[in-house]
């Protein structure tokens, strides 16, 4: 999937655990493609999200839509929080769709400790690692995390950088804009730069982030990830 | 904002029709999938918006609304339905007076729900025409279609939802509210129509009849209900959602869509048999449309290959198809455990089901976040039926079991569940002299569905606040003569309550009284610290069944490890050490400072 505007009808399955923000990261997903002229039709999966259940979503982007949803086999890119939750999901994705997953595990079922065996379809050729919950830590603001994926995926759509951040401010409360602003772009930032080192092209231009007054709390800048290193598999 | 074009949900969607419509009155009780309904309605001040007490209740207070002139609705999920079918029927017989829509949200696969009923076999039932909407554009329309509608046929109409249109957000082209406040046109007197007595009813039915016979007319000239002729070999009949997928399946087939789908269009439906070559219905759960068009004359395929359990995909539906049989539903993969959804850190539920996890008796359940307490680690619930269900299997229970089961019944049940519909089987419990134990777990608020009021804790859909129920009260007006309230913060007490109260001869309640941690978090003063050197791996803080309690390792025993963004410091688990291992330890002003921003979130060790 390099240009995903030569794929419309694009089905983007976004997977995660309940208080992760998987329902407004599809919910910004979509405002974003809706402002930047497209076809949308959203649906998600939480009615027991609040109790640490499993939540996921569903986006469409195109021209011409019917269904809401797809199933097995149908989904051109699952965006995960959770390891296990995006493992999970994979029997949905098309044989050359790409799983974009944040490196977090969380064993469902945690009475049981972690076991030390992972499930086969781990080394899946589709799935992408990325470092989402290290770095959101580092910076101090890991409830952020879902918009870091979110900057994540933004690199490999077609939709500008405009009409994000016009959906970013359409859906975020004042207090926590400035945060996730800088967090999304920051993933678009490392995901921009596994693109390129990828294909062997360079970058596609990213709007650089906006010089914003970062919250106290804000330690640290997310540094930009080397390519090539651990965040491309699994370590 | 003034945007036309706006991305909202099935129910949102539904909400904002109703209001253009110029709903005046609506009312509901909260239940997945359709809770936001009211919700959106409750934001519109041209809406009188109402939580109820139950579905009945609000079936009633929307008819009432209805007869006295002003366009009413009422929503509920699936199950509700059933709470309200007595109103329903008799309301088709009554017929109404300004536009009354009954708004039910089914729940194919389950997804938050105790059955996968199909609630269109209620129209059929009741005989009252159904709507089904495909999209929140359709959704949108259809919700003035059906007050037209409503007050043309003088009926009450039914808008059949689904999880997936509910939840689904498509683009709606909104409209203007309405140019004039609604208002109410009054009530008239009319013996012959408001008054059921049986003699009037007689009559009644037969205006029934009539009125599905110019329904069915009407529905053939509906231009919701919509032919779309393209290739003629493959002709499908589908309604809802189904048809979303039925298009993104077959995208050159032909279509017959329907919207109104009882009564049936039944000129056009001749009329789209005899345009195409094979006929293949496509809907989720019951063969609803197929056995009425199997009844007209014509042959048609449907769920000798269409699933019948669980909700459709266009990816399901090929598979059927193609495959020419029945495909098990799908799964994942099945190596990873499902995520089973958990009581929160610090809930008086934990305190609770570990005490009675401790007492060895029956307990019947009910429906609630408290559901929970059936499953690892406490499996403290052994049957869960419906709302309000806990008491009058109790009672059935120790009437069956006799002596033996003296002391040995427990019935829990909620304070929102327990005034929707347990009070009336406590009453029963007095009444014919039962000796079963009831746990009131008094949360003042519906905590599952998300929080909403209930007359319990007084507070209105519409956010203000009111005197609220007193359950020790009425419990005592009932004739429950041993009442006692527990702190659930406590294991020690609520343990030696609940077994006083098992040992009561006669009926007795025990109510245990603690906010719902979602409605008013705990302060944080605290958190609980293991010193390590003390703990023998006994496992008895992993009873508590607490998200922030995870395991590890120490050195061959296995030991708790608190997970301090979860951890509210309620101090169960440090309750339930028998060595001290686990101790509260002051939390710095920083850290709650700091934990405002972390999300509380389970962090296990890399597993490889």
């Amino acid at each position: 999937m390099e240009d995903a505007v030569t794929n419309y009808p694009l089905t983007v399955l976004i997977a995660g655990m309940g208080g992760q923000g998987v329902v407004l990261a599809g919910d910004t997903l979509a405002e974003a493609a809706l402002l930047a002229g497209l076809n949308v039709k959203k649906s998600e999966i939480h009615g027991l999200s609040r109790r640490f259940g499993s939540v996921s979503c569903q986006v469409r982007i195109g021209r011409d839509l019917y269904s809401p949803l797809r199933g097995h086999g149908g989904v051109s890119t699952i965006l995960s929080f959770e390891g296990y939750e995006g493992l999970k999901h994979l029997p949905f994705l098309q044989t050359d769709g790409v799983a974009l997953m944040n490196r977090l595990w969380s064993k469902p079922g945690a009475l049981t400790p972690a076991e030390a065996t992972a499930p086969s379809c781990v080394n899946d050729k589709r799935i992408e690692w990325f470092e989402g919950t290290a770095l959101t830590h580092q910076a101090e603001c890991p409830r952020s995390l879902n918009f870091f994926m979110l900057g994540v995926l933004s690199a490999r759509l077609s939709i500008d950088a405009g009409a994000w951040h016009e959906a970013l401010e359409n859906l975020l409360s004042k207090r926590s804009l400035d945060v996730n602003r800088e967090m999304f772009s920051a993933g678009r930032r490392v995901a921009a730069a596994h693109v390129a080192a990828l294909t062997g092209r360079p970058a596609p231009a990213v709007s650089a982030p906006r010089a914003v007054p970062r919250p106290a709390l804000i330690k640290h800048r997310v540094t930009e990830q080397p390519v090539g290193t651990a965040a491309n598999g699994v370590g | 904002m003034s945007r036309s074009r706006l991305l909202l949900s099935g129910n949102q969607a539904v909400a904002r029709g109703a209001m253009e419509a110029g709903v005046m009155v609506a009312t509901a009780y909260p239940g997945t999938p359709c809770t936001e309904i009211l919700e959106s309605l409750s934001t519109y001040s041209s809406v009188k918006a109402m939580w109820s007490t139950n579905e009945k209740v609000a079936y009633e207070v929307a008819l009432g609304a209805a007869f006295a002139g002003a366009r009413a609705m009422v929503s509920m999920k699936h199950v509700g339905l059933n709470v309200a079918a007595d109103p329903l029927f008799s309301s088709v017989y009554t017929g109404i007076n300004g536009g009354l829509v009954v708004v039910v949200g089914d729940d194919p696969s389950a997804n938050s729900s105790q059955n996968e009923q199909d609630s269109r076999h209620y129209a059929r039932a009741a005989k009252l025409p159904m709507l089904e909407a495909s999209d929140s554009q359709e959704a949108y329309e259809l919700m003035k279609h059906a007050f037209d509608m409503s007050e043309r046929f003088d009926t009450p109409v039914l808008m059949r939802m689904t999880t997936r249109l509910c939840h689904s957000k498509t683009v709606v082209n909104i409209g203007e509210p309405p140019a004039v406040p609604p208002k109410a046109t009054g009530f008239v007197r009319d013996f012959d129509k408001y008054v059921l007595l049986p003699r009037q009813a007689i009559q009644r039915h037969a205006i029934i009849e009539n009125r599905l016979e110019a329904l069915a007319e009407f529905s053939d000239d509906s231009a919701y209900n919509r032919m779309e002729l393209r290739d003629r070999s493959l002709g499908i009949i589908t309604s809802g959602v189904p048809y979303c997928y039925a298009r993104e399946a077959f995208p050159n087939a032909s279509v017959l869509k329907l919207a109104q789908t009882y009564p049936l269009p039944k000129d056009l439906i001749h009329k789209f048999a005899a345009e195409v070559e094979r006929i293949l219905i496509i809907e989720e759960l019951d063969p609803f449309l197929e056995e009425q068009i199997k009844a007209m004359g014509i042959k048609v395929h449907g769920k000798e290959w269409i699933p019948r359990v669980g909700e459709l995909t266009p990816e399901r539906i090929l598979h059927s198809v193609e495959k020419l049989s029945p495909q098990p539903q799908e799964k994942g993969d099945t190596t990873i455990a499902a995520r089973a959804p958990r009581i929160c850190a610090g809930c008086q539920y934990l305190g609770v089901y570990t005490a009675i996890a401790r007492l060895g008796v029956r307990v019947t359940g009910d429906i609630g976040c408290y559901t929970l307490g059936s499953l690892e680690p406490w499996n403290a619930i052994d049957s869960v039926v419906c709302m309000g269900a806990s008491i009058g299997t109790a009672l059935g229970m120790e009437k069956a079991l006799g002596e033996e089961s003296h002391g040995k019944v427990l019935a829990i049940i909620g304070d929102g569940t327990l005034l929707h519909s347990g009070i009336t089987s406590l009453m029963d419990l007095v009444y014919n002299q039962g000796h079963c134990t009831v746990l009131i777990m008094d949360n003042s608020t519906t905590a599952m569905t998300g929080l909403q009021g209930h007359p319990g804790n007084g507070t209105t859909a519409k956010g203000l606040a009111g005197p609220g129920v007193n359950i020790e009260k009425l419990v005592q007006a009932i004739g429950v003569e041993w009442i006692r309230v527990a702190n659930p913060y406590d294991l020690e007490q609520t343990e030696s309550i609940l077994r006083e109260a098992l040992a009561h001869p006669g009926p007795s309640v025990v109510i245990s009284r603690a906010p719902c941690l979602l409605l008013k978090p705990k302060t944080l003063v605290q958190q609980a610290h293991l010193k390590e050197e003390a703990c023998t791996g006994c496992g008895e803080c992993f009873k508590v069944g607490c998200v922030a309690i995870e395991r590890q390792d120490l050195g061959g025993k296995i030991a708790p490890k608190i997970n301090l963004d979860l951890c509210v410091g309620c101090t169960l688990c440090v309750q339930t050490c028998p060595e001290e291992a686990l101790a509260p330890k002051a939390v710095t002003p920083e850290l709650v400072e700091i934990r405002q921003w972390k999300m509380p979130l389970p962090i296990t060790p890399l597993p490889y």
